[in-house]
């Protein structure tokens, strides 16, 4: 298949449709997915501003798209609450960290760093993609239906947990059809991922000389192949579950806990919804990190002018994460009711899986110590995923406990926990990695200046916004209200934390607006960029910026591994198809 | 020029983090809300010690990382030290960080076992048990009432509040009519699902109870709590600006407060954070002077008991923010009157609420 695809994209023929729409290129694919996700990106973050607004002023009209979002005088009303919440989330995961981590990266470099014209299956690559978009209306009709008609919205938060998602209303319906076309884009790029990196790596590319980026992208594909089909089935059984079968919903339940309507179901389990969803939901967490540990992995090294220390221990410390990331599933559940002795070995599996974390943690110190660091703008990036990674994988050991759990499950301890990971540490890896990779997509640079002071707001937003949600969480406060004055003896103190909260997310919100301009100025005004310009050793350095249609004119040779930084007198980096140099070790010693 | 903006960016951005975060959160406590049950203690100390653990790792890494950073910046003419790794260095920091995670997840099973598994019998002397059955949105509570059973006339049915005496253990069967919801109470460190269709349950020890002193510049009809009362006990930034006394038990309750007034209210009305009687809490059970009367103007009372806050924490539908309710633990008489004079037992409920309770299963 991915000769026929060659054979066809060396004519040059393609009209506007074929080369950017209808694409089976990668580069193509990994632009549409980037496109997807940064709106989408904007979209869920337009929500999150939402949310805190009302959290800050409860039943005040919001400043400028209220009006418009909300309807009435403008005001998130008590019904759109949990709407904004499970959509803001459900966005951010599926529609945004998972997109933009592995369909916009993973297709991009994957095919780049093994040295290759394209993915193995460039057909099947396309179907991913598209898929996907079809995920993309779908969710977008579920945004409007809770708009427009708040109580039929998605509202059962983004674990959609039995038996509430059973009762939603129609957004609920289109929520679980674009989720199994999210899924059903996962499995067929992970199939694509695993067979290119498996098969198709240059003569010379052994596995221990892989870029940490794509062993990454190759560990979170197995991951994605291995759970996906379990959240594929959970989402099929919970939309049977709508039209009248029986899964989750035990028998002799009100709709309403009013005198009137019985569920119809009968005979399901309500934890069973909960097993399958975290026995994806886990390892997806991990889906939404790993990739951007592998490319954080290589813009430090890039930045330090030093290779990876350690570089077997962080492949291995991937892959225990990842394995280790199918049993620890239930501590998502230690008060849901499961029986409290199987609390207890999954909190030893939690913590366990703390372990390979910490070891990638220190390597990244150790790959920084005695470097000469670069501050361009992914390096500063880089280190903050280091910084912000470590909150949050510390913040972790404190649920995982799980009498301390008690306490501060469900409650901004866990926002706070999540966010310091998913955006402190993905996403600062992502915005990293864009302006990394940047000249190599579109052939020009990011403004270097405009890229500093958007990593330094958003470094100091960030903090403002989420470092007090760990205080406003030990206190109680608990996820998902509307607004805290039905417990007020113990809330109302904490009511400035959330003002001062809430004006650090709206600055924050408009921070990012400095990127979208960087971003796309930079497409078209930006300086055009020689091949190399971070003198990188990686294959896709070698060849011109952008990178061409069919990547590579001959398949690379390569001699040694990715991170040959600072070995030689002359110059401190030597490319992967370089040969010669004294000591030509693979990767890892 | 941007290494200039950064640095003085950076120093920008710690002044205005720092002037923020002291003006937004000095109303604010840090860390758990008081701890006033038998388990808090336990779980207090298990939150201390990790505190510590991962703040001696997050300011030994973060340190370090701020270090390299100056340390090693690009210098002109500077070579960066050329390594792969270092095998001991790699088995120091795998096996130090690994013994330390043993020992957090062994340290706390006697916390789990003793909170989640070692339960009390309902028969146990000193145990109150007080069935609670969750629906949107509303927390419903039923009490044995006088016969000490439960199914009977004389249940006591209560929603959004329920009352317990001090000094006993609290057995709460917990079990949901619809969805998920779970119970959560701040200061009692308990948190369980209710599960539809499972049988779940928590318990508790209360250590005690708050009493509140009333502000009478707002009688008759507004009150409030009075602001400057008991510093001694003022638990540093809780509830705001109102201050209340704890009592630990039925003595210290007598040697303190048995000859003074207090009252019960079992229809405070929340607003702009605010307690205040509805104007038609007549209804309320006052004790004064150890008595029981109903109908005692505000004027006439000096202090009242605090009820616990608790919440519903599992996403349970569109207005599962009003989820709340409060436990009143109360000085044995005027718990036992309390139970004896209150009206809300379940012959007089609707037929509604009746057919609501039948829903109930053991």
């Amino acid at each position: 298949m991915s000769t026929e695809a060659h054979a066809d994209g060396g004519h040059h023929e393609f009209g506007f449709f074929r080369k950017y729409v209808w694409s089976t290129n990668h580069k193509v694919i990994g632009k549409q997915f980037l496109w997807s996700s940064i709106f989408f990106l904007f979209l869920a973050g337009l929500l999150a501003m939402c949310i805190r607004w009302n959290l800050a002023h409860p039943n005040t009209p919001v400043p400028v798209v209220g009006k418009i979002l909300f309807g009435g005088d403008g005001a998130v009303r008590a019904e759109q609450f949990t709407m904004l919440t499970s959509m803001h989330g459900t966005i951010m995961i599926f529609f945004v960290i998972i997109p933009i981590l592995v369909g916009a990266f993973g297709n991009f470099l994957i095919p780049l760093h093994v040295g290759t014209h394209d993915m193995a299956f460039p057909v099947l690559n396309a179907a991913s993609y598209w898929v996907f978009w079809l995920g993309c209306i779908l969710i977008l009709i579920a945004q409007f239906i809770g708009f427009h008609t708040p109580d039929q919205g998605a509202a059962a938060g983004w674990t959609a947990y039995a038996p509430l998602s059973t009762l939603g209303g129609s957004g609920m319906t289109f929520w679980l059809l674009a989720m199994i076309c999210v899924g059903t884009s996962s499995i067929l790029g992970a199939v694509n991922y695993i067979t290119t990196i498996a098969r198709m790596r240059a003569p010379g590319l052994g596995w221990m000389r892989l870029p940490l980026t794509t062993w990454a992208q190759f560990i979170t594909a197995i991951l994605q192949l291995i759970a996906t089909p379990v959240l594929a089935s959970a989402l099929t059984m919970l939309t049977f579950e709508r039209m009248g079968f029986n899964f989750f919903t035990p028998g002799g339940l009100f709709e309403t806990g009013d005198v009137g309507k019985q569920m119809v179901h009968s005979g399901g389990v309500v934890l069973l919804w909960q097993h399958i969803f975290w026995f994806y939901s886990h390892p997806a967490v991990y889906i939404l990190v790993l990739p951007a540990m592998g490319m954080a992995s290589d813009l430090l090294s890039v930045g330090a002018r030093k290779p990876i220390f350690g570089y077997r221990a962080m492949v291995y410390s991937i892959a225990a994460i990842a394995g280790l990331g199918f049993i620890v599933w239930a501590h998502h559940m230690f008060v849901s009711g499961m029986n409290p002795y199987l609390g207890m070995a999954f909190m030893v599996s939690t913590m366990l899986i703390a372990l390979p974390s910490s070891i990638k943690v220190f390597n990244w110190l150790g790959t920084l110590w005695r470097g000469q660091i670069r501050f361009d703008t992914p390096t500063l990036n880089a280190i903050s995923f280091v910084a912000m990674f470590v909150i949050g994988g510390l913040s972790g050991i404190f649920m995982a406990a799980t009498p301390v759990d008690i306490q501060i499950h469900d409650t901004y301890f866990i926002v706070a926990h999540f966010h310091y990971v998913v955006f402190g540490g993905s996403l600062f890896a992502v915005f990293g990695a864009i302006f990394f990779w940047f000249p190599k997509m579109f052939g020009r640079m990011m403004n270097n200046t405009l890229g500093k002071i958007h990593w330094l707001l958003t470094f100091v937003f960030f903090n403002a916004v989420f470092f007090p949600m760990h205080i406003t969480g030990l206190w109680g406060m608990t996820r998902r209200y509307a607004d805290y004055t039905f417990v007020p003896m113990t809330m109302d103190s904490m009511q400035g934390l959330n003002r001062m909260i809430t004006y650090s997310a709206l600055c924050l919100g408009c921070t990012q607006l400095i990127f979208l301009f960087n971003f796309t100025w930079s497409i078209w005004k930006g300086k055009p960029a020689e091949a190399n310009p971070w003198q990188a050793n990686t294959l896709e350095w070698t060849v011109p910026s952008p990178a061409p249609e069919h990547n590579y004119h001959e398949i690379p040779v390569v001699h040694h591994g990715p991170y040959e930084y600072g070995a030689e007198e002359q110059k401190d980096w030597r490319a992967q198809t370089e040969s010669g140099g004294a000591a030509a070790p693979e990767a890892g010693h | 020029m941007p290494s200039r903006i950064l640095k003085w960016g950076s120093l920008v951005a710690l002044g205005i983090l720092s002037g923020a975060g002291s003006v937004f959160a000095q109303d604010s406590a840090w860390g758990f809300p008081p701890g006033r049950s038998t388990i808090a203690p336990e779980i207090d100390h298990l939150y201390t010690v990790i505190l510590w653990l991962t703040g001696v790792v997050f300011v030994g890494v973060e340190g370090l990382l701020l270090w390299f950073c100056i340390r090693y910046r690009r210098r002109p003419g500077g070579k960066p030290g050329y390594t792969h790794g270092n095998n001991t260095a790699e088995i120091i920091w795998t096996v130090c960080p690994a013994i330390i995670l043993i020992f957090i997840a062994f340290y706390q099973f006697s916390t789990w076992k003793k909170a989640k598994i070692d339960f009390p019998k309902m028969t146990d002397p000193g145990v109150v048990t007080v069935q609670a059955f969750a629906r949107q949105f509303n927390w419903n509570f039923r009490s044995p009432g006088a016969d000490g059973a439960f199914g009977g006339d004389d249940d006591v049915i209560m929603q959004k509040r329920f009352c317990v005496p001090v000094e006993s253990t609290v057995l709460v069967p917990l079990r949901s009519i619809d969805v998920i919801h779970s119970f959560f109470i701040f200061q009692m460190r308990v948190k369980q699902d209710t599960v539809p269709g499972h049988r779940g349950a928590v318990w508790f020890k209360p250590t005690g109870f708050y009493v509140a002193k009333i502000d009478k510049s707002a009688a008759p009809y507004n009150f409030q709590f009075q602001k400057d009362w008991h510093p001694k006990d003022y638990q540093k930034k809780w509830e705001g600006d109102f201050r209340w006394m704890f009592v630990a038990s039925e003595a210290d309750f007598q040697r303190d407060y048995g000859s003074k007034v207090v009252a019960i209210d079992e229809s405070f009305q929340y607003q702009d954070g605010l307690m205040r009687p509805s104007l038609d809490s007549v209804t309320s059970t006052v004790l004064q002077n150890n008595e029981t009367r109903k109908g005692v103007p505000w004027r006439d009372v000096d202090y009242t008991i605090v009820p616990y806050e608790g919440t519903c924490a599992e996403l349970c539908g569109l207005n599962h923010f009003t989820m709340s309710f409060q436990m009143f633990v109360l000085p044995r008489k005027a718990y036992d009157l309390w139970m004896a004079n209150d009206a809300n037992n379940y012959e007089n409920q609707t037929e509604k609420e009746q057919w609501f309770w039948q829903q109930w299963k053991n």
